[in-house]
């Protein structure tokens, strides 16, 4: 696949609110970068699964940095993802207990240059969020998080009879309201 | 350009807004609308980190959802890679066997054994009759064919031609005679006489030489001329 986009432009991209750009740098970076992690991961005792599902993480970890203005583009976006696969795999392994000798597959000349925080599991601001969202009550979350899941408003309401799919919207945003309030 | 009437239009305003979703244009207006109006201002403000929130996870899950579907692709592609490289893995071992067949394989015309049976039946027939200048020809036959069985294509096909110009010989038995001599001018590096021979004997089967025998020495025929 020939890199059509440059690192600034993918990361401009990442940072777009526009799914179709996001999707743009994603699908690059897929083609770019995907085979470098899953050899990372089946060169230290994972599968062909285990690496794909280590790119979508590290990919995601360099979405959340972008949105959340962490991202500091002093090294390559490749670096960036190998460290933070590199990183999320030790986890891993440790916390697995497997005792496996960790052999890195690439050589990169500017890894000094970048300063990684300690990978996450999952986005803690969205687990943040949802915790907010189950303090407010059980309508709420239940009716927020079928909308997440991709549920439309008339679903919604049939599925949690709220009557009609207005109810729900007024629902929907009267939870989001209480949310974003400060927790007493 | 006209502010949303109606709570439930405003708070959909307000999401396209936090969501990137109003023109630019349309976002000065809004912008706008907030600054002249306090309590809209507020409602904006408040309805922020949740949107914000939903929209992170929406984006993530689109992102999920992408990703999903790129490896899916990707491995059917590997998969069709690898089908058509065993494909082209079987095509190249036919054709490779096919090569062998046709360039290293010794061409086998049709058996001695029922040459023989022909020659020794008619043989003792023409002997009874002892009239026959064919019975030359058949000993003749059998003393090229004997050459021939011991690699000397030289004098076998000299033999081979002597048969041929005997008249009156059975259709049979001429045919074997020239598929021989095609064969020994081959092996003589005589490619052109074993190409006009060849070329007689299109059409003819009463001296059954199988196909791909047939093909082998065309290729051969072919290759040399």
């Amino acid at each position: 696949m020939r890199n059509r986009y440059s690192d600034e432009q993918l990361i401009l991209q990442l940072a777009s609110s526009d799914t179709r750009e996001v999707d743009k740098a994603v699908k690059q970076l897929h083609g770019q970068y995907k085979d470098m992690i899953v050899r990372l991961v089946h060169q230290n005792s994972g599968t062909l699964q285990d690496g794909e599902e280590l790119f979508d993480d590290a990919l995601l970890g360099l979405w959340q940095a972008v949105q959340a203005g962490r991202y500091q583009p002093t090294a390559r976006i490749k670096t960036y993802l190998y460290q933070i696969a590199r990183n999320l795999w030790l986890n891993r392994i440790r916390a697995a207990s497997r005792a496996v000798r960790f052999t890195d597959t690439e050589s990169l000349d500017d890894y000094h240059l970048m300063s990684l925080d300690e990978p996450l599991e999952h986005n803690e601001a969205v687990d943040a969020f949802w915790e907010k969202v189950r303090a407010v009550g059980e309508t709420c979350y239940n009716v927020l998080r079928a909308y997440a899941d991709g549920y439309s408003m008339q679903e919604i309401a049939v599925r949690f009879e709220l009557g009609t799919a207005n109810n729900a919207k007024t629902i929907k945003y009267n939870c989001l309201k209480k949310v974003g309030k400060p927790l007493s | 350009m006209e502010r949303p009437t109606g709570q439930e239009n405003e708070w959909e305003w307000i999401e396209r807004y936090w969501t990137g979703q109003l023109p630019a244009a349309e976002k000065v207006f809004f912008e706008q609308v907030m600054n002249e109006d306090p309590r809209f201002a507020q409602e904006v403000a408040s309805l922020q980190y949740g949107l914000k929130a939903m929209e992170t996870i929406h984006m993530e899950q689109h992102i999920r959802q992408t990703l999903q579907q790129l490896h899916t692709s990707g491995r059917q592609q590997q998969l069709t890679r690898t089908r058509w490289i065993s494909w082209g893995g079987g095509l190249a071992a036919a054709c490779l066997a096919a090569l062998l067949i046709l360039f290293v394989k010794p061409v086998r015309l049709p058996g001695y054994e029922n040459d023989w049976e022909v020659i020794r039946d008619l043989n003792s027939q023409y002997q009874a009759d002892s009239t026959d200048q064919r019975k030359q020809a058949f000993d003749l036959f059998f003393e090229a064919q004997a050459l021939y069985s011991e690699g000397q294509s030289g004098p076998a096909a000299h033999r081979f031609e002597q048969v041929l110009n005997f008249t009156r010989l059975r259709p049979y038995f001429r045919e074997a005679v020239q598929w021989h001599l095609v064969v020994c001018y081959l092996n003589t590096g005589q490619p052109e006489k074993a190409k006009d021979i060849y070329n007689q004997l299109k059409g003819k089967d009463a001296y059954d030489v199988g196909l791909v025998d047939r093909w082998q020495i065309g290729w051969r025929i072919w290759l040399a001329t």
